[in-house]
């Protein structure tokens, strides 16, 4: 009863996070635009790339798709549905975690629900249109979405953990920001490329591995196997953001700072 | 109600030294203060009592009050809010507590009070056709039918306020706790809401905790005050008692018809004189008033006015005389 209530309030903050970005709807609609628009240009880059070269660390031209589909669904999923986790290491500093302490919810979730980057509805998008154009199969399509929604849940962990660190670290924004870039900027790029240890990180710190690499495997040879694995990974990393969340937040000073929220 | 015994604070903050090659060597062999913001803190209150924390700033009023709502986690102590622990049983007391911060908004800016009331409602499990009896009966109350429909960032500080209050009082909680709730409103505003607050005392036996730095809030409000200076209780009372034991003091002012020789006051301590008009303090224990006004020969005097100390003068006293001495 109680999760059912959670699920149901987190979808309204949802719908009310939209409700507040979309008053403007002219620069909603652009962005959206703008945004499909910037991946798309992407896509020239590795034509060039593939007239080159037939193959790029093992990958072909469609499996480099399968990445940027995989890629952008799971960042504009996890953007729209917990971009507060994205933003926790700002509220730990400015001190807005108060007013979800004082609500009879889960934190974890309350806070990662408290903000939509409704612009990244265009991500979603466009990783569902390359995914519908290069995917051959109707399984193919529905593991893709099972993917998106695990690699969404393990990006929520990953900015969950790496947002935690803010309690102890003053500075716990920028460190935050750095290594979330990082996470994407490898995240569009083939695995083969990269050496040993940064393949060990890949499935480790920056666990892309699990939201990008295994998952375009499944969709290019499905197992269930790797399914499975890709599965407890996710249970793995939220058990872990979870843990250092809450070990944190006995850190958490509070501030008195006059902001309002938006 | 709420039970603090020994309740301690104590945050460590990294010290800093000028200059970017001090800095630099705190990069590498960082030091650390121990600050104790809150030391040893005991009270109990009652359900259905309205009670002001206050003290200087610095003196740990927000930091108790974060304690007390389960935000942050006392050093040492025990703290029991309606029987729970505040940082245990967070989500428990989160349903029967209200809070408004005046210095933190908890509303969204972008939406309506009504978006903001009816999405409070869902957290508070309250259902949908409660919640809009609820909002209905508080927006009459609080006089905000008008403004239901604009967006928060549209409306006024008070008006603001009020929403916030609104959002902390939606579940009908047993206790409120008020973090300066009243700053930067006006007269009127501040009125408004602290005949609110006291209504909703009298009607729902709600407990109150305010802390203020307007001491004629805390005066129109509260029936106790607990007084604290550097992070110690040094006052715990009703405010009748405070006045009886601390309105010794008499303000006189008077104002002379002709020349007047103010040697014959040098022994009482003036807040301001000029242009034949003088304010004096004198101890009502120590000194007669009518000796007084002997000595100064009543036929020169055009005007005289003899009141007691307001209990803002007192409390700025007692947060003075605390100052590093012994605490009770």
């Amino acid at each position: 009863m109680e999760a059912k209530e959670q699920i149901y309030l987190s979808l309204l903050s949802i719908k009310y996070n939209i409700i507040r970005e979309i008053v403007d709807s002219k620069a909603f609609i652009l962005s959206i635009f703008l945004s499909i628009l910037n991946n798309a240009v992407f896509i020239v880059q590795w034509i060039i790339l593939f007239n080159l070269r037939n193959e790029m660390g093992g990958y072909k031209f469609n499996d480099i798709m399968y990445i940027w589909a995989m890629a952008c669904s799971t960042s504009g999923m996890a953007a729209v549905f917990f971009n507060g986790a994205r933003r926790l290491p700002e509220l730990i500093f400015m001190g807005k975690l108060d007013s979800y302490i004082v609500q009879p919810r889960n934190l974890y979730l309350n806070i990662a629900t408290s903000s939509s980057d409704i612009f990244a509805l265009g991500d979603m998008v466009y990783g569902t249109i390359l995914c519908l154009i290069f995917l051959r199969s109707f399984l193919s399509f529905v593991l893709f979405i099972f993917f998106t929604i695990t690699g969404s849940m393990i990006m929520l962990a990953f900015h969950m953990t790496v947002g935690s660190l803010a309690f102890w670290i003053k500075n716990g924004r920028l460190v935050s920001l750095l290594l979330g870039n990082i996470m994407m900027t490898v995240s569009t790029y083939p695995d083969g490329i990269f050496n040993k240890a940064i393949k060990v990180l890949l499935y480790s710190v920056f666990p892309m591995g699990f939201i990008v690499y295994i998952p375009v495997k499944v969709l290019r040879d499905p197992t269930l196997l790797l399914v499975l694995l890709v599965f407890i990974a996710m249970l793995f990393f939220l058990l872990i953001s979870l843990f250092v969340f809450y070990i944190g937040k006995k850190h958490y000073s509070s501030a008195n700072r006059m902001f309002g929220k938006y | 109600m709420i039970n603090v015994k020994n309740v301690g604070k104590d945050f460590l903050v990294k010290k800093k030294e000028e200059g970017f090659r001090k800095s630099l060597k705190y990069i590498f062999k960082p030091q650390y203060l121990e600050i104790n913001a809150v030391k040893g803190v005991s009270f109990f209150i009652e359900e259905g009592e309205r009670v002001a924390f206050i003290g200087p700033n610095g003196a740990g009023k927000s930091t108790m009050i974060k304690m007390l709502t389960g935000i942050l986690t006392p050093t040492s102590g025990k703290i029991l809010v309606n029987g729970w622990n505040p940082q245990k049983d967070r989500r428990k007391i989160a349903k029967c507590i209200g809070t408004v911060f005046g210095q933190k908004e908890q509303l969204w800016m972008n939406l309506t009070p009504y978006d903001n009331f009816i999405y409070l409602s869902l957290v508070y499990s309250i259902n949908r056709d409660r919640a809009e009896k609820r909002i209905m009966e508080l927006s009459k109350i609080f006089a905000l039918k008008e403004i239901m429909d604009v967006p928060l960032k549209k409306l006024s500080l008070g008006q603001r306020m009020k929403c916030e209050i609104v959002a902390g009082i939606i579940h009908n909680p047993q206790i409120l706790f008020l973090d300066e709730p009243t700053i930067g409103l006006d007269i009127v505003a501040k009125k408004d809401i602290l005949d609110l607050i006291k209504r909703m005392n009298r009607e729902y036996n709600t407990t109150i905790f305010f802390t203020s730095h307007d001491i004629l809030d805390v005066e129109k409000l509260c029936e106790r005050v607990i007084i604290v200076n550097e992070g110690q209780i040094v006052v715990d009372d009703s405010i009748k008692k405070i006045k009886k034991t601390f309105f010794r003091k008499k303000i006189i002012e008077v104002l002379f018809s002709e020349e007047f020789d103010e040697n014959i006051l040098s022994e009482y301590d003036f807040v301001k004189h000029g242009k034949g008009q003088y304010v004096f303090t004198v101890d009502s224990q120590g000194f007669e008033i009518e000796a007084i006004i002997k000595k100064m020969d009543i036929s020169k005097i055009r005007d005289i006015n003899i009141q007691d100390t307001p209990l803002e003068l007192i409390i700025g006293d007692i947060y003075n005389i605390t100052k590093g001495a012994d605490r009770c």
